[in-house]
């Protein structure tokens, strides 16, 4: 595998005037735009398929020796806090606002989520948690309207059945899985329930290629409290496997050591599923298959009915400006970079918040956490032995698996001690009053530190007309581009389930004989920036895990999300490509397959 | 309180110039940095050969000793400096110092780019990481004997190279200073624009009067009144 871009057909014209000429390429078969795991996963079926693949990425190339080594990988500061693997601001960012009433301002540093970079995208820092939707999910406002009516819904409430149906989609989850290793234990196989897996769960036509992981004694210890609370639960399917495994492309994982940096980190162990560690092994000795990496797309190129895309326009490193012609063109940039782009080639009807018309933008949706911060005394947890996946889960609460008739909110999620990490920056906890430094810190820290765990809940969040995604009236990129907007707020709605969620978690807890326990449900509105700073921070950089802020901008409409991965842009083969349908996907739908908590 | 500054002293002091010698050679800043410094130094110039593939080398340098071919600088492996570890590049562009302990010749102006800092030529290399590796074995030294033997270019630094980094002068402003940084180091004026002598060093009291190279004719870049080239307000005119 070659340690850096692969170009191989550049025509040799100018090597001066840089950034004044577009030069126009030989034209390919597929052109990808970002290479994180939809990107490979299309990259990979294409060139199986015989055509001409350019992948462009616009990070750098990353690959586990290299970059993720054992000996570096685990450093906290670089990248948990410096977010090293993410898209730096001053490359792009967006701006923020609560509401269309507010001016936003630019995101200057990540915090509340965290836009990925570089090739493997997400998928390389990323936890790894490998859930389904649930069936019901995918079909949500017929379900919600048939049973409890369509004024049990809030009228500002904008989801959607999404198309395509669990049936649809079991195959390619399943496909996905076997991909990646992951390790779980099936709850339902061809509709027969199966002991100790989740109940709850659409039937899947296979079993879990691998076994669950091991658990720490935090999730074992709430699961019995589960249990004797009358409720199933079962260990969270996990993409850091439980054991060794080679998948159908020939490519071996090696087992998890449960060493805790998972998320925001990659794997140096080759043990988190991955591009690198399943697909692009074998995709990068192809030799139909080509990746530009530090490239970035300016443009999607259409011909004159607008309705064909003909390639993209991109910018080198050497600031060089490229015309890639393609029969085909795959948007798999990360989900706001793909709204981003179609707006700014003038692809799609943009959305407009005022009149409700138009589908690129619309109904971005986030995600609701929340956690019952518990304090033992005469318990070692050794909370630092963990994977981001780990944990014992219930799906009790999830979705519309309860009847939420009696509430007055729809959405759910699930819940479980999924604690996947003790990181010594990050996790301090403390009981409430403690000093917030200081000596007494000091020593809270020092007596809690083994003998606390941090139970916790993730929960929908349903799209809404006055969240989404515009571009930017007044902040420019770097090419002169208006940024993304990023409209968004909680809803009453997410704010009820939240409390119903973080209650019932907290009743298990109970029975666990804590010392203390202090419930955090999300309340309020979202931490994202609020005020007007001349340089708006997201969220405080050092934000201790208990507040639930550290979360994806991933769109979600059940609690996980391994959603439609791309869109195609166009097909000569299968023509009239340019449907609302997808669209809409295109908005709505995170593009990796990946489940909360990046 | 006294170990709160004393914390602070060791974060300003103990870790920031370790972060700025070892820059994240992945992050954007640097590849674009680099990227910048890359065109300040010109390194194309004399490393990417006329209609050929960027920075692949094979230009060819006429000296009045005879004749250099650039080499490949593109992340190749095997024909470009892809093996090469950081340190042997700083090496190479600053002391003039190749990957095996060889020396260059000064057409590589080594003697300049001593001037410029570790990081900006970490961020170099950084960029030059990012373009297309290209095979293109190169073979520099065309020179005849006894020029060809690079030993005998211990001598000659020893009586024209000044190693060591910019110093700032004080006196001066920041943009002066600024200025003066790129003129000396990355940009390498004197290169052509100082006159040369039968050794091929620098007559440094004609520093940038203007010199002949092989027919070619770098002008005074000093505010001799008979030449109008070095007027306005930009930060190079004004050190110069």
């Amino acid at each position: 595998m070659g340690a850096a871009p692969l170009i191989t057909q550049l025509r040799p014209i100018m090597t001066t005037s840089l950034g004044l000429i577009i030069t126009r390429l030989p034209s390919t078969d597929v052109l990808i735009i970002g290479c994180g795991w939809t990107g490979s996963i299309v990259a990979k079926s294409m060139a199986d398929a015989g055509l001409r693949v350019v992948a462009i990425e616009r990070g750098p190339w990353r690959d586990t020796a290299t970059d993720s080594p054992p000996d570096y990988a685990p450093d906290e500061l670089r990248y948990a806090l410096r977010h090293d693997l993410m898209v730096r601001p001053e490359q792009t960012t967006l701006t923020f606002c609560n509401n269309p009433g507010q001016t936003a301002l630019p995101i200057r540093t990540w915090g509340s989520f965290l836009l990925p970079n570089g090739v493997g995208g997400a998928g390389v820092h990323w936890n790894a948690e490998t859930w389904r939707f649930l069936p019901t999910d995918f079909v949500l406002k017929t379900h919600l309207t048939q049973r409890y009516g369509a004024k049990f819904l809030p009228s500002d409430m904008m989801i959607q059945d999404w198309g395509v149906t669990w049936d649809d989609l079991e195959p390619h989850y399943n496909t996905f899985e076997y991909l990646c290793g992951t390790s779980g234990i099936a709850g339902n196989i061809k509709g027969q329930k199966q002991p100790f897996g989740n109940p709850w769960e659409g039937p899947r036509s296979r079993p879990y290629p691998t076994p669950a992981q091991k658990q720490p004694y935090g999730p074992v210890l709430w699961a019995e409290a589960a249990k004797d609370a009358g409720y199933s639960p079962f260990p969270q399917p996990s993409g850091n496997l439980s054991q060794a495994y080679t998948n159908p492309d020939g490519v071996t994982l090696g087992p998890c050591t449960y060493c805790g940096f998972c998320e925001r980190f990659g794997c140096g162990n080759y043990s988190k599923a991955s591009p690198q560690t399943t697909l692009l092994p074998v995709l990068m000795q192809r030799n139909n298959f080509e990746l530009r990496t530090e490239c970035e797309v300016t443009h999607i190129n259409t011909d004159s009915t607008g309705k064909r895309a003909t390639g993209a326009t991109y910018v080198d490193s050497a600031g060089r400006e490229w015309e890639q012609p393609a029969e085909l063109v795959f948007l798999c940039a990360f989900q706001m970079f793909n709204v981003q782009l179609l707006l700014l080639s003038r692809i799609g009807q943009p959305y407009d918040v005022t009149t409700g018309k138009g589908v690129i933008g619309r109904n971005y949706s986030y995600q609701v956490t929340s956690n019952v911060e518990t304090f033992f005394d005469n318990k070692i947890f050794n909370p630092f032995i963990a994977s981001g996946a780990t944990g014992m889960c219930i799906d009790e609460f999830n979705g519309d698996n309860f009847d939420h008739g009696p509430y007055g909110f729809v959405g759910g999620g699930y819940m479980g001690m999924v604690q996947p990490n003790a990181r010594p920056i990050e996790m301090t906890p403390t009981p409430p009053n403690t000093p917030r430094w200081g000596a007494a810190w000091k020593k809270a820290v020092k007596c809690n530190y083994l003998s606390s765990i941090l139970p916790a809940t993730h929960g929908s969040c349903y799209s809404y007309r006055d969240n989404y995604l515009d571009l930017d009236p007044t902040y420019k990129d770097r090419f002169g581009r208006p940024l993304m907007r990023l409209t968004f707020d909680f809803h009453e709605n997410e704010h009820k389930m939240s409390l119903f969620l973080t209650d019932r978690l907290a009743e298990i807890v109970q029975r666990m004989n804590s010392r203390q326990m202090v419930k955090h449900p999300r309340t309020g509105i979202t931490v994202l920036c609020r005020t007007k700073p001349p340089i708006p921070v997201v969220v405080r950089l050092w934000a201790p895990i208990r507040q639930p802020v550290r979360s994806t901008a991933i769109c979600k409409v059940g609690t996980c999300t391994i959603s439609l991965s791309w869109v195609s842009v166009h097909s000569p083969r299968t023509p009239a490509t340019i449907q609302p349908g997808l669209w809409r996907r295109c908005a709505i739908g995170h593009l990796t397959p990946y489940t909360r908590n990046i | 309180m006294r170990r709160i500054i004393l914390i602070c002293a060791l974060v300003l002091f103990g870790t920031t110039p370790l972060r700025a010698q070892y820059p994240d050679k992945q992050a954007f800043q640097t590849v674009e940095h680099g990227r910048y410094m890359a065109w300040a130094a010109d390194c194309s110039a004399c490393h990417t050969a006329p209609g050929g593939k960027p920075f692949a080398g094979g230009d060819a340098l006429e000296t009045p000793f005879g004749t250099l071919l650039a080499p490949n600088i593109t992340p190749d492996q095997q024909t470009g400096i892809g093996g090469w570890t950081d340190d042997q590049f700083v090496n190479a562009v600053r002391n003039g110092i190749g990957r095996r302990g060889d020396h260059l010749y000064p057409a590589m102006p080594y003697t300049y780019y001593a001037k410029m800092t570790r990081q900006d030529v970490i961020a170099i290399r950084a960029f030059l990481d990012t373009v297309q590796p290209v095979h293109n074995e190169v073979h520099s030294n065309q020179l005849p004997f006894p020029f060809n033997q690079r030993e005998a270019m211990i001598g000659w630094n020893a009586l024209y190279f000044k190693p060591g980094e910019f110093k700032s002068d004080p006196t001066k402003s920041a943009e002066w200073n600024r200025g003066a940084y790129l003129v000396e180091g990355a940009e390498h004026c004197g290169l052509c624009h100082t006159p040369k002598n039968a050794m091929g060093g620098d007559e440094n009291s004609r520093y940038v009067q203007g010199s002949i190279l092989q027919n070619w004719y770098a002008p005074d870049l000093t505010d001799n009144a008979r030449v109008v080239l070095a007027t306005g307000p930009s930060t190079i005119s004004h050190f110069i």
